[in-house]
């Protein structure tokens, strides 16, 4: 096992990013924030924090987790997910697979080769197809019914009331989130996949998600004999938020009647509508019930198209057999040997040798949702140290320096690979007995 | 309302009767009657022969619920379990020969070659469970068992000398008392706080499927892995070590549960089926013998149950990676995986191969049927859940590969789809089950006095019953025509079925 000193990363210099507010959380619990500019030696961080005048140095082994903040990122999303052997993931672009190795674009290290042997599994379609509404920047196009107003970005309610609009072409399987705040006691509700284009009660065909100082609850409301059931009520009452603001997100899949709810980027369950149809309708509308004053901010809506069927793909057992496996996105699944991609009437395909024809399948990239590769030999080589990226990534690391605004990562699988600063999202000591995803809660 | 009296009285006659090889049971509406079914003559009736002289006698169809064949007979170990499913439910026992554009060409056991046309057929299963079959039924009561509360260890200690004390009274009563009732191949909860259950002989990676049908979403438990422990006896504890700490131990073992699993099937793990969720415990008895239940993360699911009152359950269990899956009318519905605590438990996971049913103390009726274990391959997969309204898909035996399209033949063991990509030629002995598009089972209930015939190890066939003659049934189906079946391998001959459930429960119970 390796010695806790050994895993402190080499900051070689004090890096050129903004004085924002990194964070370093120490063994005991304590946290520091301020600046962080580099490793001394590689026995110790400093950080430039307010409460010294001069910069701190803070022994390496005493460090938990460092997190880094950074200008609003604006690197494009990847459209797949690489997992390695060791379990790594790193977000990226496929542009080809060849018999020895694939060929990825990525935000952090840019165009990477990895060698087939260290790669578990490559998920695709992991972006959404389509964003259907990304906002607020107006009131245009919505419906106020009375109580909000448009403030900075953000829906801002004063009363009673609701805001509301339609989305043509509102696909089945779709995802909603926005930011929720509020100021005092909140007593709000989202509707969604509604056909009316106002909150509260009536006979309407809809889901509703409601918040107020008992928690969350999703309801179904419909035109039928029973106008109001509950699918599900989730304990999270205001008071649980350490600040009076939470990231909702609902993922709506009609063909299966199941909704998902993320709060935090954390899922707090599925629940299923007991009625036999969904609600067809395409409007959302925002509620609240508060009489008087401000009451909820909502800003960052985002409405996209959502992979339901990707989702599932994605959490399937690679299964016993030794050969590749690919998954389209019917769902169905082929056993056999993943030859290579080529180009072909432009586009991307994959060439996979099934046992059951006896040329080549020529597979449409772009149809494909999941690739188990062949199973390896010698599946650890996981370090004590993780590095978490955006988009959801994370990578195992020995050493690592910084210079500039580039990384440079001494990875167990990978070797010596250049990441930039920016991609950085925290680094973290791998707990001993922490078999799950690291970078859950930074997705 | 059965009478127990006339059973009783029969029973009496046929003890001589079966003690070599297992005989025939002719069940009546109104009673039981041991001996040999002797065929159906050209007027319909029933022809029955005794062994203690009494001639042959005749019943009509119309008086009988069913005939059990060779004592409900044993499962080969090696039983084949290919089938084909019809559009009306039946489930034909056969290997698939051949296919073409318009029929399906089959070598049954009951009937020879057999040629099906193709739009009666819904789905084909030439390697369903992807392991050996452990358990089809039930086809009678035989290895079942019915747990009352409290029985077991203090029953037991009354020895056998209060049991031969027991007279015909107390058995009248016991029988009126049985909380599920066995009728045709199904078992009937009636209410009371029984249980059934049956050791099957789970492995490592099983999978339990039944047919649950009730009236108004019952609550049931479903036990698994079950051992049927007793309450071992606690052991002593010196003084000095029964602190309060201990006892807050105990304590703390003890989940707060409405119905203690652990007197019913031991040490087990146990599905909790309610209106709209599902939770799965491990229950059992730690070694001071205090029974415990706990929940199994995450703590419940939500399954969605079809408004129609009948579902069709899978649970695939696998202790080696302490996986549990649920799938309700092929659909997965949700997944355990195990907390990584109950290795470390003392206890550890429950390795009984024992199964059971309790409605946890519901009274509301429910119906059990075509219960089917089998050794299965261990993919969690979601294969099952693979399905298309617009093309056939095939599901193969490894449990992961499945494909769409269309399935165009099967010649020489060799089943050919026209997929997406590719022609694809599968060999059939790789094929666990095919689905054709668009085909469902529509149950008709509106023939008369219809005959469904059931056949070890699996399999039924219905249709109106003609004359019967040594070993060999004339019977009509509405798909397949006349049709010769060769009754060595029927198991139960089912006149009256109980298709109605509720004029079932109306009128006899």
């Amino acid at each position: 096992m390796r010695s806790a000193s050994s895993i402190a990363c080499s900051l070689t210099l004090a890096v050129g990013c903004s004085l924002s507010a990194d964070e370093v959380r120490l063994e005991d619990g304590s946290t520091i924030t301020g600046s962080v500019l580099g490793l001394d030696a590689g026995t110790s961080l400093l950080i430039e924090a307010d409460i010294s005048a001069k910069p701190l140095s803070l022994r390496a082994d005493q460090i938990r987790k460092v997190s880094f903040t950074h200008e609003e990122n604006t690197e494009p999303g990847r459209d797949a997910t690489l997992m390695l052997v060791n379990g790594d993931r790193i977000p990226c672009d496929v542009i080809g697979i060849s018999d020895e190795s694939l060929t990825i674009m990525t935000n952090a290290g840019g165009q990477l080769s990895i060698d087939r042997s260290i790669v578990s599994s490559v998920e695709l379609g992991m972006q959404p197809r389509r964003v259907i509404y990304q906002g607020p920047s107006g009131l245009e196009d919505w419906k106020v019914e009375d109580g909000w107003q448009f403030e900075e970005n953000a829906f801002v309610s004063e009363g009673d009331g609701s805001i509301a609009r339609p989305f043509e072409g509102l696909p089945e399987s779709f995802s909603l989130s926005f930011l929720l705040s509020w100021s005092q006691n909140p007593n709000f509700q989202v509707y969604f996949c509604s056909s009316h284009d106002e909150g509260g009660g009536g006979k309407h065909d809809r889901y509703y998600l409601q918040f107020n100082k008992a928690g969350f609850e999703i309801k179904r409301q419909s035109s039928g004999s029973s106008p109001y059931q509950s699918l599900g009520i989730i304990d999270r009452p205001p008071k649980s938020f350490g600040e009076p603001k939470a990231q909702i997100e609902l993922r709506v899949d009609r063909d299966q009647r199941l909704i998902h709810f993320y709060i935090d980027g954390k899922l707090e369950g599925s629940y299923d509508d007991p009625l036999p149809k969904p609600p067809a309708g395409n409007s959302v509308v925002f509620h609240s019930n508060l009489k008087d004053g401000e009451g909820h901010h909502i800003q960052n809506i985002i409405l996209k198209e959502w992979d339901s069927t990707g989702d599932r793909h994605r959490s399937e057992d690679r299964g016993e057999g030794d050969g590749d496996a690919l998954i389209d996105y019917e769902g169905q699944r082929f056993s056999g040997k993943l030859l290579q991609t080529s180009e072909k009437d432009g586009g991307s395909v994959v060439l996979f040798q099934s046992p059951h024809f006896p040329k080549a399948l020529e597979i449409p990239l772009d149809q494909v949702s999941t690739i188990f590769m062949a199973r390896p030999s010698g599946t650890e080589n996981r370090s004590e140290l993780v590095l978490n990226l955006g988009g959801g990534g994370f990578l195992s690391a020995t050493d690592c320096r910084f210079a500039e605004d580039k990384v440079k990562v001494e990875h167990p699988l990978l070797g010596s690979i250049e990441i930039t600063r920016d991609s950085l999202l925290s680094m973290v000591k791998r707990a001993e007995d922490d078999s799950e995803t690291p970078n859950e809660d930074e997705e | 309302m059965i009478r127990y009296a006339s059973i009783l009285a029969l029973l009496g006659c046929l003890s001589a009767t079966a003690q070599n090889e297992p005989g025939d049971l002719l069940r009546l509406e109104d009673g039981e009657l041991a001996g040999h079914f002797g065929g159906i003559n050209g007027d319909g009736n029933v022809l029955w022969n005794r062994d203690d002289g009494i001639d042959t006698m005749e019943f009509k169809q119309d008086k009988i619920r069913q005939i059990i064949l060779r004592g409900g007979g044993n499962l080969e170990a090696q039983a084949d379990t290919s089938h084909i499913t019809l559009i009306n439910g039946d489930r034909l026992p056969a290997r698939i020969v051949a296919m073409d554009a318009e029929n399906l060409t089959l070598d049954t056991l009951m009937a020879g070659k057999t040629v099906v046309p193709l739009e009666s057929v819904v789905s084909m299963h030439p390697n369903p469970f992807g392991g050996k079959l452990l358990y089809a039924g039930p086809f009678s009561e035989d290895g079942w068992e019915q747990r009352s509360p409290g029985s077991g260890q203090e029953e037991d200690e009354e020895g056998e000398e209060a049991e031969d004390e027991e007279n015909e009274e107390d058995a009248q009563d016991e029988e009126e008392s049985a909380s599920w009732r066995h009728v045709g191949a199904k078992w009937y909860f009636t209410g009371g706080n029984d249980v059934i259950r049956r050791q099957v002989g789970l492995t490592d990676t099983s999978l339990l499927r039944f047919t649950l049908e009730w009236r108004s979403r019952p609550p049931i438990a479903i036990a698994i892995n079950a051992d049927f422990a007793e309450r071992p006896e606690p052991k002593e504890v010196e003084e000095d070590e029964d602190d309060e700490e201990g006892q807050q131990q105990r304590a703390f073992r003890r989940v707060a549960s409405s119905t203690n699993y652990a007197q019913y099937f031991g040490n087990s793990m146990i599905l909790t089926l309610r209106s709209s969720y599902a939770q799965l415990l491990h229950c059992g008895y730690d070694e001071d013998g205090n029974a415990f239940s706990d929940q199994v993360r995450p703590s419940s699911s939500s399954v969605r149950f079809e408004d129609d009152g009948k579902a069709e359950f899978e649970i695939r269990s696998n202790r080696k990676t302490g996986t549990i899956a649920l799938f309700v009318n092929g659909k997965f519905a949700t997944q355990w995986n195990l907390d990584p605590k109950i290795d470390e438990d003392d206890e550890g996971y429950p390795q009984g191969g024992g199964i059971g049913f309790s409605t946890m103390g519901s009274d509301t009726p429910v119906r059990i049927s075509d219960i089917i274990v089998a050794e299965w391959n261990g993919m969690p997969d979601s294969a099952r859940s693979f399905e298309s309204e617009e093309a056939d898909t095939i599901l193969l035996t490894n449990g992961t590969d499945r494909f769409a399209g269309k399935v165009r033949s099967i010649e020489q063991g060799v089943l050919t789809i026209e997929s997406r990509y590719a022609e694809l030629e599968i060999p059939v002995e790789e094929v666990a089950q095919v689905r054709f598009a668009g085909r469902s089972i529509e149950e008709d209930d509106s023939m008369e006095q219809t005959l469904h015939v059931h056949f070890q190890p699996l399999g039924t066939l219905s249709g109106k019953a003609g004359v019967a003659r040594d070993g060999t049934l004339q019977l009509r189906s509405p798909l397949l025509g006349e049709m010769k079946v060769d009754l060595s391998s029927a198991i139960l001959l089912e006149f009256a079925s109980g298709q109605g459930f509720l004029n079932y429960w109306d009128e006899d119970l």
